[in-house]
């Protein structure tokens, strides 16, 4: 059953458009998370689901409400917010309980609620507290308390992680992931710029850019197949290497030259397209490995090396200014100026064409040359 | 701080001039009040021949005749001042932070104007509305009343606290406005509940500056109040001075004087720390 339903949302400020053309529909007791650079609408278009940002044309539906016009705190709707947006003056249990009181629940049944939120977030011990005499794990937790006396059917999460530190994030992600287990049919959309975030928590990652969407999908599916540069580049940790590469389509199969020597194991599918033109080749740092000479898809001198313990990154210098990020398993040891040759398993090598658009592989790979 | 010491230390001549200065300007700064205070202790014939004070001339008469001096117990204009300066308290809080809140939060047609019509008020000398303001006032028949000098209050007049609560509240971040908005408040709920509490530090301020306005006001309370049973404290203080005799009852004027001022002085002990705080984060320096 679908919950909610963006309907070529769109939303301009003056002539500045933020957010233009969105659909999409997000399933009950979905986990979905927005993510995208700064300054991507994944806020705004949150804020417009929450009903605190108008929509400028477009339906929103949720559940098989028009809700467009319909005031927040009637969209069933609870929001935790990046500041947390708790009420200084009042103590937790007041904080917990104030929407409660503001819809004339009667007494015994916000007790009853703020206790059940109390219990399963580990607020007990602080009812009495205030905000400021509080952690900020704390605060965070009573933030998201008060999304859960609400017993709303979405919750809505802007940036809730961000800020606290590392180890606190990490603690605290899993507490909301461990949450969403508690309440499978609770719908939740999370906005982070955090792809770990988005990665570990999601059902489904919408990869937003210019308030347009550039993906939708699985987290893994995103990172094995994204459909273009801008994904490509989002989604991975280090970032995707690109190179510039020349694109010789033959009908059924793209070939690949880069600097005019053909990469002989390299074969995506054309789609019926012919000539030739300038594209991108994507390795992801992690999918490279140190082969010959003869083998190499690229071939550079070290520049800079990080050791991490788990992983040894190293940036590599190419002769034509580009820059190559390598990740290899535990601690290696590279000196600055060596050169190293780079080879990738053709399955992990990605392909698009000169409008930044993802060529399909099925049946491109070959075993060998 | 410590080179400060260093030096006290191994100067303790330096230190004695320099607080013996100090000692001398506060004396000097402080001399009328302290005049008052002696004079209010001596009979009326030595207050202006002898200007020291001399123990064996200490009388509380000028405080237990000037109390009932004027027909009626002093008590009783202390009283008006009191009832006059607490509606002005109650009117100043509700209608400056209801109006504050809207040009700090509320999106309406006209509201830079407003605003800026609001704050060049702040500019316009009183004697400029007294006038207009008299003659409304007695057309309704209200002279002699406490109507002229506490009702403006209710419709947010004072444009300083006005201001001063618009800043407060525009510190306030948005999301709290919007997580009540969340949680089911209208406008009017996200005041009550969010925003006035919270400009707490801000609303003690304007408590205290309105009661110390009200009660030091003497011209405004002059021109509407006419009988004397209406009297405030200030208006009677000056009922000890006569003019055209030139028989002023000096000794007890300076003894009410004393008295009028108390409220003042335990009222600054009470919130010093709360005029500090909202002094502080009000971000008016005084």
């Amino acid at each position: 059953m679908t919950a909610i339903s963006l309907k070529d949302i769109r939303k301009s400020y003056g002539s500045l458009e933020v957010i233009s053309s969105i659909d999409l529909d997000i399933e009950r007791g979905e986990f979905v998370v927005f993510v995208g650079p700064s300054g991507c609408g994944k806020s705004t278009l949150l804020r417009m689901i929450a009903g605190l940002e108008g929509i400028n044309s477009g339906d929103l539906m949720i559940g098989d409400v028009r809700a467009n016009d319909v005031p927040p705190s009637q969209r069933g709707i609870a929001m935790v917010f990046q500041s947390y947006a708790l009420y200084p003056h009042m103590d937790v249990h007041d904080n917990l309980a104030f929407s409660l009181k503001i819809a004339h629940v009667d007494k015994a049944e916000i007790d009853r609620r703020v206790r059940l939120a109390a219990e399963m977030l580990q607020l007990e011990p602080y009812l009495k507290r205030r905000p400021r005499q509080l952690s900020g794990g704390q605060r965070q937790r009573v933030a998201i308390g008060r999304a859960i006396v609400r017993e709303a059917e979405v919750f809505l999460f802007d940036e809730p992680l961000s800020n606290l530190d590392a180890a606190l994030r990490v603690a605290t992600r899993i507490e909301i992931a461990r949450l969403k287990e508690r309440l499978p049919d609770t719908t939740m959309i999370y906005v982070t710029h955090d792809q770990i975030e988005a990665m570990t928590l999601a059902d489904r990652i919408v990869v937003l850019n210019g308030g347009r969407i550039e993906q939708v999908g699985r987290p893994v599916e995103l990172y094995d197949s994204p459909r273009n540069v801008f994904v490509a580049g989002f989604i991975g940790s280090p970032a995707m290497n690109f190179l510039p590469v020349d694109l010789v389509f033959e009908g059924d199969v793209a070939r690949i030259e880069r600097s005019g020597k053909p990469l002989a194991l390299v074969r995506f599918a054309a789609g019926g397209r012919t000539g030739c033109e300038r594209g991108t080749l994507g390795i992801r740092p992690e999918h490279m490995r140190i082969g010959t000479a003869e083998q190499a898809l690229i071939s550079g001198p070290v520049d800079l090396v990080e050791h991490l313990g788990e992983v040894t990154i190293a940036y590599l210098r190419l002769s034509d200014d580009i820059s190559v990020t390598v990740k290899f398993e535990r601690t290696r040891d590279l000196k600055k100026g060596e050169v190293l040759h780079l080879t990738a398993d053709p399955a992990d090598l990605h392909a698009f064409d000169q409008s930044g658009l993802a060529l399909a592989r099925p049946g491109g790979v070959e075993a060998s040359a | 701080m410590s080179t400060i010491t260093d030096i006290n230390t191994a100067f303790p001549i330096r230190r004695l001039i320099r607080v013996g200065l100090l000692a001398a300007v506060a004396l000097l700064m402080s001399y009328p009040l302290l005049w008052l205070v002696s004079s209010s202790f001596k009979p009326e014939s030595i207050i202006f021949s002898d200007a020291g004070f001399d123990l064996n001339h200490f009388t509380l008469q000028n405080y237990i005749e000037g109390w009932n001096k004027l027909g009626m117990p002093f008590g009783v204009f202390m009283l008006n001042s009191a009832f006059i300066c607490l509606l002005a308290i109650v009117g100043n809080l509700f209608s400056c932070s209801l109006a504050a809140y809207a040009f700090a939060r509320l999106q309406f047609p006209f509201s830079r104007t407003a605003f800026a019509i609001m704050l060049v008020t702040l500019m316009l000398p009183m004697h400029v509305t007294i006038l207009p303001q008299y003659i409304a006032f007695q057309s309704v028949g209200a002279v002699n009343t406490v109507l002229p000098l506490v009702l403006p209050k209710f419709f947010a007049v004072d444009a300083f606290f006005i201001f001063l609560l618009v800043q407060f509240i525009r510190g306030i971040p948005r999301d709290l406005d919007q997580a009540a908005e969340m949680d089911g408040c209208n406008k009017y709920q996200i005041f009550w509940y969010i925003i006035f509490p919270v400009c707490r530090p801000a609303l003690v301020l304007v408590a205290i500056f309105s009661f110390l306005w009200t009660w030091n006001d003497f011209f405004s309370q002059l021109i509407y109040l006419s009988s004397a049973e209406n009297y405030t404290a200030p208006l009677a203080l000056n009922l000890f001075i006569d003019a055209t005799s030139g028989e002023s009852a000096w000794g007890m004027l300076f003894a009410m004087s004393l008295i009028t001022l108390l409220p003042l002085f335990v009222l600054f002990m009470l919130f010093q720390r709360q005029l500090a705080e909202g002094i502080a984060t009000t971000g008016l320096k005084g």
